[in-house]
């Protein structure tokens, strides 16, 4: 916005200046850089249009929000584990062995769930998948959408997370892994 | 610091129109070469085309201000939607 008011500004400037200049009747250093600065608009204009729509994009509010919700956290509510671990870290669902964690490969919305194919696929190889985001979850890409693996627990929906009387984490669903928190007894 | 910009630019056009271009000089090949009618109708289209764009980032920062104002329902009724969420 500056670089354009600032553009109007000095050509103006330049404009009322012709024919008026003292020793050249053009001013020809301020029509070069009207004409540079006239440049440079275009380039911000692009630029300003790339950063106002990626701005107001779900994805980014919701990583700014988890940001945000981070820098909190830490600062309220620091560490007092004695051994050190962050209890953040742990997922609040039991993990079984040999289970394979799927990653979300880019910035998406759960917005239906085949279960009926999931099903039809997974049981040849006696699989079994837990889904773990509920459907309309939106999450970032690399955190956890779902796990698979041999002889898993029954597929159920999201189960409640487990919460310690100060501060507990769950690291499924719509923030990146292991940034979701929900917070009891405060 | 748009208020800001304006003045230094118009301080800037103002001392520019002052600056005598030697011929030969180094500034003399990067000046513009053109008459003085030239120089007038250029830097009018310049104006009239940065006004323009002016209204159309004022359009667009509203229109994006407007949109982001009804963010926060958006994620009032996610948050209550979503059962592992909960504070």
């Amino acid at each position: 916005m500056s670089v354009l008011v600032g553009t109007d500004a000095c050509s103006l400037a330049g404009l009322q200046g012709v024919g008026n200049s003292g020793l050249d009747s053009v001013p020809r250093l301020a029509v070069s850089g009207a004409l540079g600065l006239a440049l440079l608009s275009v380039a911000m204009l692009v630029f300003y249009v790339g950063h106002m729509t990626n701005a107001i994009r779900f994805d980014t509010i919701m990583r700014t929000v988890a940001c945000r919700c981070r820098t909190v956290l830490a600062r309220d509510h620091p560490l007092v584990v004695e051994d050190g671990s962050d209890p953040d870290a742990a997922d609040a669902t039991a993990i079984p062995e040999r289970a394979m964690t799927l990653a979300a490969p880019d910035d998406r919305y759960l917005q239906d769930v085949d279960a009926g194919r999931l099903a039809s696929l997974l049981a040849p190889g006696g699989l079994r998948m837990r889904l773990l985001p509920p459907v309309g979850t939106t999450w970032s890409r690399g955190s956890r959408s779902q796990r698979c693996g041999a002889r898993m627990a029954e597929h159920h929906p999201t189960p409640p997370s487990k919460r310690s009387p100060t501060r507990s984490c769950c690291s499924r669903s719509v923030f990146q892994s292991s940034t979701l928190v929900s917070i009891s007894g405060i | 610091m748009p208020a800001s910009a304006i003045v230094l630019a118009l301080a800037l056009g103002a001392s520019l129109s002052r600056v005598h271009v030697a011929p030969g000089s180094l500034l003399d090949q990067v000046a513009f070469k053109g008459s003085e009618a030239d120089a007038r109708q250029l830097l009018a289209v310049v104006t009239g085309t940065m006004i323009t764009v002016n209204s159309l980032v004022f359009a667009l920062t509203i229109a994006t201000l407007q949109i982001a104002s009804n963010t926060p329902r958006a994620f009032c009724a996610r948050f209550c939607a979503t059962p592992v969420l909960s504070w």
